[in-house]
């Protein structure tokens, strides 16, 4: 059974609550207007830094920190459309700094769907996210694996690791994700020649 | 303990949107390829305003882009955009960008920072345009960059100002609403760009 501590979380009223004030300007703005909305699950994040990748290769280190973020699935109308990210503050609340309608939520929470019936032995899982290039999974702690929730078509077109609602060992996820981001990333430094994806 | 969430999910209560709101109207335009988020800024930008119509598509504006830039040839096509073509799937450097609004005739402000040394002055900046109707496109830097449009502030009633703006993706687009103390700077993604329309929408 996968364990997710983040939805024994004692704040989430309090998240409700701000949700509540900064989800009607946003449903304004996309003329959405759910006869009910409500706060879904609630993911602890970490963050893999992309660029630790190679030495991680090296060490044979998964290199996943926590991050002082929290994910929250949102549902209007029983359908998962939009998530929230919270940040931990000095005093131990959580403030909700951003509310984002996308389609993201739904993957998620066909996921969510997918762990639930797949994974009966015990594991804790977190929303593992690559940073910087749009990659979500579920990070299977005890059972060293992800579950790729959401991936950039520029990665699912040329790995045949890289897909949705795949199941990778955790180390093997890091050499796919290290292989697809060599071949896409480009960086530079002058503002002036940055480049926007 | 499941993954789902036991026994129910939390109604979320509905408060009436905030009254103090500014900005100009705009579209989300996802972006059709995974590094044209650019095109995809420019591409709202012109259908906002009825520009250029007949070459105001995405992939039309990409390939007019990548041709000033000499990312491609002055004889490669850009259109029909495909998910299996690569050689228009590229980035635009910043001063292209900027060439690419002039090129369609788009009056822009681009300022390029820094931003993080005054965050509320960058605050106030973006408050200001908006004020005047005009959008802003946000170009972020990360471990990649990134560019975004925005098109509203709104100030609750207990002061708290956020930012609502289009992002086009890539994967999937989304419209996103943000505090304004996490628009200069949230984590490691840092605002290093503005390109203010010049247009009121």
């Amino acid at each position: 059974m996968v364990v997710n501590e983040a939805n024994c979380d004692g704040f989430i009223h309090d998240i409700a609550e701000q949700l509540g004030r900064m989800l009607p300007g946003l449903c304004l703005e996309l003329k959405e207007n759910p006869g009910k909305t409500e706060l879904g699950e609630s993911f602890d994040v970490w963050e893999i830094d992309t660029r630790e990748l190679r030495q991680s290769l090296h060490n044979g280190n998964f290199p996943a920190l926590p991050t002082q973020y929290q994910h929250h699935q949102i549902l209007f109308d029983g359908q998962a459309r939009a998530s929230a990210l919270s940040e931990k503050t000095p005093t131990g609340s959580k403030k909700v700094f951003k509310v984002a309608v996308s389609d993201v939520a739904q993957r998620i929470d066909q996921a969510i769907e997918r762990l639930d019936l797949d994974v009966e032995d015990y594991s804790r899982v977190v929303l593992l996210k690559a940073r910087a290039c749009w990659v979500y999974a579920f990070w299977l702690l005890d059972r060293r694996q992800v579950f790729l929730v959401s991936v950039p078509s520029r990665f699912t077109k040329l790995s045949e690791h890289l897909q949705a609602e795949k199941y990778l060992h955790e180390m093997d996820f890091i050499v796919a994700l290290y292989d697809e981001i060599e071949r896409v990333m480009v960086r530079q430094n002058d503002s002036l020649d940055t480049e926007r994806l | 303990m499941a993954v789902r969430t036991t026994p129910q999910p939390i109604t979320v209560g509905a408060a009436p949107p905030p009254a103090n709101r500014g900005g100009p109207t705009l579209e989300l335009e996802q972006q059709d390829q995974n590094t044209w988020c650019w095109a995809a800024c420019v591409e709202m930008v012109l259908k906002r305003f009825s520009l250029s119509p007949g070459e105001n598509e995405q992939c039309q504006i990409a390939e007019k882009g990548l041709k000033l830039a000499g990312v491609i040839a002055d004889t490669a096509s850009c259109c029909p955009a495909s998910p299996s073509s690569s050689v228009c799937n590229r980035l635009l450097p910043d001063r292209f960008v900027t060439e690419l609004w002039e090129a369609y005739g788009v009056p822009v402000r681009p300022d390029f920072g820094p931003f993080i040394f005054d965050e509320q002055a960058a605050v106030e900046k973006l408050l200001e345009s908006l004020n005047k109707n005009h959008p802003v496109a946000l170009g972020f830097t990360d471990d990649v960059s990134h560019v975004v449009m925005l098109f509203r502030w709104e100030r609750d009633a207990d002061g708290t100002l956020r930012f609502l703006y289009h992002n086009p993706g890539p994967g999937s687009g989304s419209t996103e609403s943000v505090n304004s103390d996490r628009i200069v700077r949230s984590g490691s993604r840092i605002l290093s760009a503005t390109w203010e329309i010049l247009m009121a929408g």
